[in-house]
């Protein structure tokens, strides 16, 4: 019984992507993401750049890597961010690049005055 | 107006207007290059002052955290951004293959068709916008404006210029246009002086061979009437070139059979004293629509001019027919050098004979003024042959 129990647990947490593993923190403690997707969408502007800056900071974290001020990271990463292999950290990063993605919410129309 | 003087002043003003218009045009081309780079420089600098005025709003949609971002749309204006691998990302501009070129290349601004184009980079790159890319409908007006400016300026330059030129053309010749008037007086007075004693001494002749018959065949009186109507075709060469203008031709229909024949007749004691063989082939009732006093001048100058350069025991022929009149001999000929110059007046090619330079160019006026053609073949030392065609 209590190995059918751990298999559904399992099962449950295996629907969602690589991303929910993460929002538990980012969403409490850690900066959210759509305030991280901005603040590299400011400085690396492409996708394919955004995508291999997040990977290289989650596979390999380091204060040269990371994009918030230093300030910021004693507040919000308390402790050192976990690590990830480059798999993971790919499909969690592709996640939150499309989840994230400012340019859908964008609209070529005049707003109505 | 004379002749010459016309031919100085016409090659006189184009020459003066051409160089000056040339230089004209230069500080035009220069004016227009340095205005246009102006006038554009304007509208490159109204598109570009707008297109930065996006970047806040850029900014600010970045910033935003609505559900919904409007893109800045202006009127009169379109753009688009490109992230930093020369995407396409958004905008109200549809992009075009050749961006990435100029993004390549990072051109400022460029023109294609009706639109001026600008390029700027964009950093911090709001919305992931790495370029901005913005066009402006161009507006030919200004430039337009001023090439109808220049173009009015150019004429006015133009007739500004033929003004000036014309009256320094008429400044500068007014020496030249004195003396030949003068020449031209002195010509009519000498000729009116001369008509008198040569009319005259011919009538004296000719009542001299009348009364005293034994006179007719005296050496000495042929002698004083060739002389004397030599000076009677001078006078009647240059009355001609000073009133041919002024005088009226009575055109009809001559008979130049008739008249060919009288003047052969006429040339006959001339030949004689040269001891020159003169020939005549003429045909019976040849007509043709002309004045006959040209008619007549045209042959005598022929005639003349023949026994005038051919040497004594040459030969002179005349032949006349339907469509043309030929006067050849086998005198000194033309020398080809001269050959084109021969029908200027007061041309002379040959000192050794007298006379001034007048026959053939009063021939090539006459001719000129019916549309009939001449030509003139001559080899030296083997003769001259003159043409002149009429009818098709």
């Amino acid at each position: 019984m209590g190995r059918l129990i751990f298999l559904i647990f399992f099962a449950v947490f295996s629907i969602g992507g690589e991303l929910d593993r993460c929002d538990s923190c980012h969403l409490q403690k850690a900066p959210p993401f759509n305030v991280i997707y901005r603040k590299y969408l400011v400085i690396y502007s492409s996708k394919r750049r955004i995508e291999e800056n997040m990977v290289n900071f989650l596979t390999d974290p380091s204060k040269q890597k990371g994009v918030f001020p230093k300030e910021a990271k004693k507040i919000f990463f308390p402790k050192e961010h976990p690590l990830y292999d480059r798999k993971e950290a790919k499909e969690a990063v592709r996640e939150l690049i499309e989840r994230e993605d400012l340019l859908k919410k964008v609209r070529v129309t005049k707003p109505r005055e | 107006m004379f002749p010459s003087e016309k031919r100085s002043l016409t090659r006189f003003l184009i020459i003066y207007m051409f160089s000056t218009l040339f230089l004209i045009s230069i500080g035009i081309a220069i004016f227009y290059r340095y205005d246009y780079h102006r006038l554009s420089d304007y509208q490159n600098e109204k598109l570009k002052t707008q297109t930065q005025n996006l970047i806040p709003k850029l900014r600010e949609l970045h910033k935003s955290f609505d559900e919904v971002l409007y893109y800045p749309v202006q009127k009169g204006l379109n753009s688009a951004i490109y992230d930093i691998d020369k995407n396409y990302l958004v905008g109200d501009l549809k992009p075009s293959p050749y961006f990435k070129d100029k993004m390549d290349k990072n051109e400022e601004f460029w023109r294609d068709g009706d639109y001026i184009y600008y390029l700027t980079k964009v950093y911090p790159h709001y919305l992931g916008a790495a370029y901005l890319i913005s066009r402006a409908k161009f507006d030919p007006s200004p430039i337009n404006e001023l090439r109808e400016k220049l173009a009015l300026f150019f004429l006015l330059s133009a007739i500004f210029v033929f003004f000036i030129a014309y009256l320094l053309g008429k400044l500068f010749l007014f020496p030249m246009k004195s003396a030949l008037s003068m020449l031209d007086d002195f010509i009519k007075d000498t000729a009116h002086e001369l008509n008198t004693p040569v009319s005259v001494i011919l009538a004296n002749t000719e009542l001299l061979k009348e009364f005293y018959p034994n006179l007719q065949t005296s050496e000495e009186l042929s002698r004083i009437e060739i002389a004397s109507k030599r000076l009677s075709r001078i006078y009647d060469d240059l009355t001609f070139l000073k009133l041919n203008h002024k005088r009226h031709r009575n055109v009809k229909e001559i008979d130049l059979s008739s008249l060919a024949k009288e003047r052969a007749a006429y040339f006959e004691i001339m030949a004689k004293a040269r001891r020159i063989e003169l020939k005549a082939k003429i045909k019976e009732g040849v007509f043709l629509r002309m004045d006959f006093e040209d008619a007549a001048k045209l042959m005598d100058n022929l005639i003349s001019n023949a026994l005038k350069y051919t040497k004594p025991q040459g030969e002179v022929e005349i032949i006349l027919d339907e469509k043309f009149l030929i006067v050849k001999d086998n005198g000194i000929g033309i020398e080809s050098r001269y050959k084109k110059f021969v029908l200027r007046r007061f041309f002379r090619a040959n000192d050794s004979e007298g006379g001034f330079g007048l026959g053939l160019s009063i021939v090539k006026e006459i001719v000129d003024y019916y549309g009939f053609r001449l030509d003139i073949e001559s080899e030296p030392d083997k003769g001259t042959k003159v043409e002149i065609l009429w009818g098709d």
